[in-house]
């Protein structure tokens, strides 16, 4: 799928890399599934491309031992550089390709989590009031060194803010923050060979909210995991808001761990949350 | 007789359309929409997400998630783990794995 073939809302999220703004859950639903497919559509690009990439860095090796041979002869000379000139060519311009397709790709582990997190959620939406979303697709962006050794860099994406108004009166806020955390040890031999590891870490932390339209008194509070979850009433203005953080953390070794909290996860934190909530609500 | 089939996750409440037949395990009166047919006859969503030969839909995957959830961590407001000190805004274990 091309981005000419996206509708008009869905061309400037994928271009932006954004879905910022308010939407009735049919437009909303409607938009992800055009981001998911025009995404699924991009990774096969990006996968064709690396493929054609790593053709023409052969191409590009052959040809030079081709010219090493037919330079012997001087008759061939012109020919030979003609040939690894086209191969270097070649080679340059599927690179080029290659890093293009890749800064389009959308992050296809987040639109899936908030695709099924709308799903899930949709019978429990007001239908007269709107899903306000300030998503940010576009990856980490902040570069933090962290002295001292290893050498540790973090990266902060607080990519993902949701607002659902509930049916009954309640709004649900899902906030997604996540933080990498990229560590390098490098190591030297007697002979001063250095060798250099990378690491990743990926910590996802999840706040959930629910606020009450009036103010109320709070049931008990639900089972947590003491370890990684922590619960507790906040108050905002004249109301109290129950909240439910949740962390996760994957580590993968060379880049950055791809996986993100399912969305039955979040839906379980608001579950929760709402059992909370004082008798005649439910 | 209307639809007592109980839609949403967060905040269920009855469906309340018409009800064109009744589930042949549980007996709810059901709608049209949340019917399933399969080879126990016509079942609510909640009955056809726990058996076999129902083919699966929505209503069903959005059931089966529900009683999962009930099972995972109770019935809405009945919690029988009644965990005061849970809400005293202390910080999670420290861990290796966890830094903030």
């Amino acid at each position: 799928m091309e981005l000419a073939q996206l509708s008009p809302i869905a061309q400037s999220a994928a271009k932006a890399k954004a879905i910022t703004g308010e939407w009735d859950y049919p437009g909303f639903d409607q938009l992800l599934k055009e981001l998911i497919a025009y995404d699924k559509s991009m990774d096969a690009r990006v996968s064709r491309r690396k493929k054609w990439m790593i053709i023409s860095i052969i191409l590009t090796v052959v040809a030079f031992v081709a010219m090493i041979i037919l330079l012997d002869g001087a008759d061939y000379t012109v020919i030979a550089l003609a040939v690894v000139g086209g191969a270097v060519a070649n080679l340059v311009w599927s690179i080029m390709l290659w890093r293009k397709s890749t800064n389009l790709a959308l992050p296809e582990v987040a639109l899936e989590s908030v695709h099924q997190l709308a799903r899930m959620l949709r019978q429990d939406l007001d239908p007269k009031a709107k899903i306000i979303t300030a998503i940010d697709l576009s990856g980490p962006t902040g570069k933090k060194k962290k002295l001292g050794k290893p050498q540790q860099w973090i990266y902060f994406d607080p990519w993902c803010t949701m607002r659902f108004a509930l049916r009954d009166g309640y709004i649900a806020v899902v906030r997604q923050i996540d933080t990498f955390t990229e560590t390098t040890r490098t190591k030297s031999n007697s002979r001063g060979k250095t060798k250099s590891k990378t690491k990743w870490k990926k910590q996802c932390r999840v706040t959930a909210r629910i606020i009450p339209p009036a103010p109320v008194i709070w049931g008990s509070p639900p089972q947590v995991d003491r370890v990684w979850e922590r619960v507790k009433v906040v108050a905002k203005r004249d109301l109290s808001v129950a909240v439910l953080d949740r962390w996760w953390a994957y580590k993968q070794p060379t880049n950055a761990p791809t996986k993100s909290p399912e969305a039955k996860e979040i839906i379980g934190m608001l579950f929760r949350l709402c059992a909370m909530r004082p008798v005649e609500a439910k | 007789m209307k639809c007592q089939w109980q839609t949403g996750l967060l905040s269920p409440e009855p469906c309340g359309t018409l009800a064109m037949g009744s589930c042949g395990t549980c007996g709810q009166a059901i709608c049209m929409a949340h019917t399933s047919m399969g080879q126990g006859g016509i079942a609510c969503p909640q009955c056809a997400s726990s058996q076999d030969g129902y083919q699966q839909n929505e209503e069903t995957e959005l059931a089966g998630a529900r009683s999962g959830y009930f099972q995972q961590y109770g019935k809405p407001g009945y919690f029988t783990k009644n965990d005061e000190s849970s809400l005293n805004n202390k910080k999670p274990k420290k861990d290796d794995d966890f830094e903030t």
